[in-house]
């Protein structure tokens, strides 16, 4: 358990290097090294740290613990099969987890990062209604159930397709520069994360590639099944390059058109969630 | 102070450490379910790990306030 | 939908009377995770959040006063044990009354900053969450008339009558009044109110009762 949960995180940030290498080849810059982002990882935990004298110390230290302790859970829900609200539920925690990073420090810069985490909330969490359409074919949330009935009826992604573009959105918006990462934008220093250097960014760095997993592991598990070890990680590679893409070819929105633009998607999506539910 | 903090920051990963292997060998017996196996590793793997960064990182220099702008 | 194809089986229920808790897989996690942000709040010294003078360079460090700090603290470590309460209970009536206790003890999260805007924000929130207890509490009497019970347990089991979508409706709407409280705290931070821990537990409790909302409607 705790090898794969090792393999997971440097998976999830050979995922983030791939994914930086991607969006840099098609910028044509010849971009990093696809390990950079394990590089980064090890490199920051062996850099020196400190907690800010303005900070609130053990908020400060306290969330970065979370944030890997509940990503950990999650990863354990998602291979045992448990049910996806918990994984939701670990999804919106996380935006507790960001809020807290940069609430603690005391910092101008981390504290609008956090603000504006709180403020996408709004229009990201409700694009989990993806959820309730799936749930509506499958009658359950447990993940082995959603397994199940893929074996008998086939991939959910051609069932309820649009259900998979909400998730894709949302795994769109949790990913390094992209049209909705406004919690960690440039005119913000590093967002949400700017005091938190050294060893407490290495944490969040095993945090980024544990929830990287997690995510894309969730989306395939989810719209297409129960898939041999092999063809699920040449999948999560080839959700990272199509994420990139994505990412490349979008300029990141301002935050009110990056919520605006969510909350219309959300609408369709509900819109879709209430025909089915007539239908159904 | 300083290596007193540091010697502490190892103990700590040490012990955190400790209960990931001894967690591992029950759930291996059998005495220990799944579940509680999960449940050591989710709270003991952020403190070890960053017990263990703490440890073996550069030495550190005195706090200071926020990053404020160029 | 089965009860166990939602949070996972129940580990165990505790029965006091009509009155019950329950701990399934996912009311644990979420009863943890207040626990924990609770003692954060409890442990941490408030943060001094540093402002630059305008038109210089110097910058200066906020200081929360002692006064300030006790209440807000007491408000945050109510406002856990609120939360953490609504995430084991498995009773419609104490679900709300823990819910309508959280939006309290929010207003007063924002409200001890002594600065006009965020009295404002405080003030504007506080009349959300006082009409939002209206559609809250009506859910649960609703539910109460239409099938004679208020427990969980007893409302999953087909044995009772359905409880109508409108009543589901208006739980759920109850509950997004009382949990507003980020926006409104948000709207405070921005005008450079230190937040942390404490407004941190605004954003927990909100969260989480949100959560929990999402399954008691699944259940019943």
């Amino acid at each position: 358990m705790i090898g794969y949960l090792l393999f997971a995180v440097v998976f999830g940030l050979l995922l983030l290097g791939i994914h930086r290498k991607v969006i840099a080849r098609i910028q044509r810059r010849p971009g990093p090294p696809v390990w950079q982002e394990i590089l980064h990882m090890l490199k920051f935990s062996f850099k020196s740290t400190w907690i800010p004298a303005t900070a609130s110390n053990i908020l400060f230290v306290g969330v970065v613990l979370v944030a890997i302790g509940i990503w950990s859970a999650a990863l354990f829900v998602l291979l045992a099969g448990g049910s996806i609200l918990i994984i939701f539920g670990i999804y919106m925690l996380h935006k507790i987890v960001e809020h807290g990073f940069g609430l603690s420090s005391g910092s101008p810069y981390g504290k609008f990062g956090g603000v504006r985490s709180v403020i996408s909330a709004a229009s990201e969490i409700p694009l989990f209604v993806s959820v309730a359409v799936v749930a509506l074919y499958t009658q359950s949330l447990e993940i082995s159930s959603i397994v199940q009935y893929q074996a008998i009826h086939g991939p959910l992604l051609f069932i309820v397709p649009l259900a998979a573009i909400a998730m894709y959105i949302v795994i769109l918006s949790k990913m390094p520069f992209g049209p909705f990462s406004i919690v960690e934008s440039k005119e913000l220093v590093s967002g949400y994360k700017t005091e938190h250097f050294g060893v407490w960014r290495a944490g969040l760095e095993i945090c980024n590639g544990l929830k990287t997993y997690v995510l894309m592991f969730m989306f395939i598990t989810v719209f297409i099944g129960g898939i041999p070890i092999w063809w699920m990680l040449a999948g999560m590679i080839l959700l990272t390059v199509s994420l990139s893409f994505a990412c490349a070819f979008s300029p990141m929105l301002s935050p009110f058109d990056s919520v605006t633009v969510q909350m219309l998607i959300t609408g369709v999506m509900l819109g879709y969630a209430a025909v089915l539910g007539v239908i159904a | 102070m300083m290596t007193k903090k540091k010697d502490m920051l190892r103990a700590l990963a040490l012990i955190t450490g400790a209960l990931l292997v001894i967690g591992f060998v029950l759930w291996q017996n059998g005495t220990l379910p799944l579940v509680g196996y999960e449940a050591i590793i989710v709270v003991c793997f952020p403190i070890c790990v960053i017990c263990l960064f703490l440890w073996w990182m550069a030495r550190e220099h005195g706090e200071d306030i926020p990053f404020i702008g160029y | 939908m089965e009860m166990s194809s939602l949070g996972g089986i129940p580990y165990y229920i505790l029965e006091f009377g009509d009155e019950l808790v329950y701990f399934s897989p996912y009311t644990v996690s979420l009863f943890l995770l207040a626990l924990v942000f609770t003692m954060f709040a409890v442990m941490a010294k408030p943060e001094r959040q540093v402002d630059i003078a305008f038109g210089g360079d110097a910058y200066y460090a906020k200081e929360t006063s002692l006064q300030e700090l006790r209440f807000r603290r007491f408000m945050a470590i109510a406002c856990g044990f609120a939360s953490m309460g609504a995430m084991l209970t498995g009773d419609i009536f104490n679900f709300t009354l823990f819910i309508s206790l959280v939006g309290i003890c929010n207003v007063g999260i924002v409200a001890a900053v002594k600065n006009r805007h965020v009295q404002n924000a405080a003030y504007q929130y506080g009349i959300v969450a006082l009409s939002a207890t209206v559609p809250l509490f009506g859910a649960a009497a609703l539910i109460a008339a239409t099938t004679g019970t208020l427990s969980m347990v007893e409302l999953w089991s087909s044995a009772t009558p359905a409880v109508p979508l409108v009543v589901k409706a208006l739980l759920v709407l109850g509950v997004m009044g009382e949990g507003m409280a980020p926006f409104y705290a948000a709207k405070a931070e921005m005008f450079r109110a230190p937040g942390a821990p404490y407004v941190i537990m605004c954003s927990l409790s909100s969260l989480l009762i949100f959560l929990r909302v999402i399954e008691v409607v699944l259940v019943i």
